[in-house]
């Protein structure tokens, strides 16, 4: 690699500098969440149907969501994705909002169907969260009671985008 | 908090080297943990690997459904209650459209009951191809040989879910029973879909069923292990596949036959020894069982329509005052529904 | 064990005995004796009448059902509870207490089963709205009046079906 050139004195003007240390930081930058979004390892959290029909089926043989990337893990210590996949309820909260915590950035969200959007029909019942972004920030929201796995899959590819035009 | 002394024999554990004693180790399972059960949370006194008791903690699903259907108007609840078991979904609602018809002034044609009751047949199987796929994810792990298996399980469940969509229009919840009725009917050409499907799961079954058995983990962690005695199941409320992995003959399409059972034969199948293994195996057998009695159901299908009242966009059912019980055979046995009506445009109270 | 039953109890109909709290365990231990051993279901009740628990049992036998019926008082509903012969009841009679605060006299330990052990109130009393927030997760909802469907309206007794 060439040395890098000497960064000019500030009374030059600061604004869209194109040093080499800024094209290789950049190109580091989009290889860096090129490498996040093709490798989201998503926590293995299936809260109710859309955890058969998403988590389970999505990631079986027919749709395979191992070719996107996604390996899922069983502690959130080794995931960047948590799937909230089913109604949230405020016995599950806290401990979704711990496994928030737990996870190490960069992390991100993903709303699964309509009970973790908004609670779906169950909203207006006491024991009932009326959406998972009441406990952790949500990316991406999958409609659908149960989305369809390509649906799911669409949210995924989403976020991947979302990722890598550094939106998320 | 049920001893476990009651399920099986125990066994003593090493003892401690440097005291003496035997020690227990108090482990939290869950509520989020690998092997996708959706949530439970077990507070487990573990010895070795004998567990000595269990506490189970439940109730992070707690939808409140009950109070949910006191304030829905009648037609509204089936497809809620749809989700309440939900690797079986026709079940639910087949058991609480049965309930409401069963407080009067509703008739089902029959054409209608035994369109529920395929639903019904295909969504146990659908079910017991799940409770297989997890059952070797937790003996094998979440990789390797455990994933094997419920890849295999998976991938036929999805040849239901093909016929349910070709059905109904959608993979799973196909909201099919409601209150007089089925809403949709089988499209033309579904025989030779459903024979098909089934066909292949079929001969699929005898692979799985191998990869499963000629394990040595899988045979030494399942036989003799968990037994439960017919005289505690009774005691408990077991019913389903779990009593008659224990020698129970019970089952409601035999016991209490409804709809198109009272026209066919349902052979039970029964084991005696109520141990881990037995539960699986009456699982694989019911599959089996099943998907000749879906075969069945569809050649006999009764001709006529399909709803007893007009559909449900058009109407509002109002249910006559009174209680009423109604069960199924659901995939994880009784799945009863007792209503109290007060001729409202509401039920008083439903219990599941 | 045979599983044939000749005459299938018609939806809707089941066999009520009505019971006073004091005889509830005489007429359970009777009742298991002869042959009602299969414990199905308990659930309580609350009705324009009043508070009401109901066991559901059966004869894995013959087939045959009963229901036993207790109607208790409403300012302090206790009955003895059913553990002792069915230990199945243990976490009925806890979801009962937990949901319309129905008190078991004799239950190895009545505590929360379905919400958190921290939570006030029955749900299931009709005096207690679906809506309840719980905070910090579950906040009020902004306009009250907005429910998941309108709420039903009774229909006035002149009106048939």
């Amino acid at each position: 690699m060439s040395p890098v050139d000497p960064i000019q004195p500030a009374d030059t003007a600061p604004a869209e500098s194109t040093g080499l240390l800024e094209v290789v930081l950049a190109r580091a930058d989009s290889l860096l969440r090129w490498g996040q979004a093709n490798a989201l390892w998503p926590l293995s959290f299936g809260l109710k149907c859309c955890a058969i029909e998403g988590m389970m089926a999505t990631f079986a043989a027919r749709f395979d969501l191992d070719r996107f990337g996604l390996i899922p893990r069983p502690t959130p210590r080794q995931a960047d994705l948590m799937i909230v996949a089913g109604t949230v309820t405020v016995k599950m909260a806290p401990r979704i909002a711990r496994l928030w915590e737990q996870m190490p950035d960069p992390k991100w969200c993903l709303a699964m169907g309509s009970c973790a959007i908004s609670g779906d029909h169950y909203r207006n019942v006491y024991s009932v969260v009326p959406g998972v972004d009441h406990v952790i920030p949500v990316d991406v929201y999958i409609p659908g009671c149960p989305p369809h796995p390509e649906a799911l899959i669409e949210g995924i590819l989403a976020l991947q985008r979302k990722i890598r035009e550094k939106k998320a | 908090m049920i001893a476990v002394s009651q399920i099986g024999p125990v066994r003593p554990s090493p003892l401690d080297s440097r005291t003496g004693e035997r020690r227990e180790m108090t482990l939290h399972m869950g509520p989020q943990h690998p092997s996708m059960h959706g949530v439970l949370h077990l507070v487990v006194g573990l010895d070795g690997e004998t567990v000595k008791w269990v506490d189970p903690d439940i109730g992070f699903l707690h939808r409140g459904v009950e109070k949910l259907c006191e304030t829905l108007p009648w037609d509204a609840i089936a497809p809620v209650l749809e989700r309440n078991d939900y690797l079986a979904p026709s079940t639910n609602s087949h058991a609480f459209c049965l309930a409401v018809e069963g407080l009067g002034g509703v008739d089902v044609p029959r054409r209608a009951q035994w369109l529920r009751c395929l639903a019904d047949e295909l969504s146990r199987i659908s079910s017991h191809l799940v409770a297989w796929g997890t059952m070797g994810v937790d003996l094998g792990g979440a990789f390797g040989g455990g994933t094997s298996v419920f890849l295999y399980c998976l991938r036929e469940r999805e040849r239901i879910l093909d016929i349910m969509q070709e059905w109904t229009g959608t993979r799973f919840h196909p909201n099919l029973s409601q209150i007089g009725g089925a809403r949709y009917d089988v499209p033309a050409g579904f025989d030779r879909l459903l024979d098909t499907k089934l066909s292949e799961i079929d001969a699929k079954l005898d692979e799985m069923i191998s990869m499963m058995e000629e394990s040595p983990i899988f045979r030494a962690r399942t036989r003799g292990v968990g037994v439960l005695s017919p005289e505690l199941a009774l005691g408990l409320g077991a019913c389903g596949p779990v009593a008659r992995a224990s020698g129970l003959a019970l089952d409601l399409r035999k016991t209490r036959p409804y709809e198109a059972y009272k026209e066919i034969d349902v052979p039970i199948v029964v084991r005696t020894e109520g141990d881990v293994y037995a539960r699986y195996r009456v699982r694989i057998d019911e599959a089996r069982v099943s998907i000749r009695l879906s075969r069945q159901l569809l050649a006999g299908l009764p001709d006529g329509p399909i709803h007893g009242r007009p559909p449900v966009r058009s109407s509002k059912h109002k249910a006559p005052a009174g209680t009423s019980y109604a069960a199924v055979e659901g995939a994880r046995g009784e799945l009863g529904v007792w209503i109290r009506s007060d001729k409202e445009m509401s039920p008083t109270r439903v219990r599941l | 064990m045979s599983a044939a039953d000749a005459s299938a109890t018609a939806p809707g109909a089941l066999p009520t005995v009505e019971v006073v709290p004091g005889d509830l365990l005489a007429l359970a231990q009777r009742y298991l004796s002869e042959g009602f051993r299969w414990y199905i279901c308990t659930t309580g009740i609350e009705s324009a009448e009043g508070l009401e628990v109901q066991h559901f049992l059966r004869n894995p036998e013959s087939g045959g059902e009963i229901v036993l019926r207790v109607k208790l008082d409403a300012l302090a509903p206790k009955l003895p509870s059913l553990y002792p012969v069915f230990p199945g009841a243990d976490w009925f009679e806890r979801e009962t207490w937990e949901m319309l605060g129905i008190e078991f006299e004799g239950h190895p330990g009545l505590r929360r089963l379905l919400l958190p052990a921290e939570w006030d109130g029955f749900p299931l009393r009709k005096s207690y709205p679906i809506a309840t927030p719980c905070l910090p997760y579950r906040p009020a909802a902004e306009n009250p009046a907005a429910a998941v469907v309108p709420a039903p309206s009774p229909i006035p007794a002149g009106e048939a079906t």
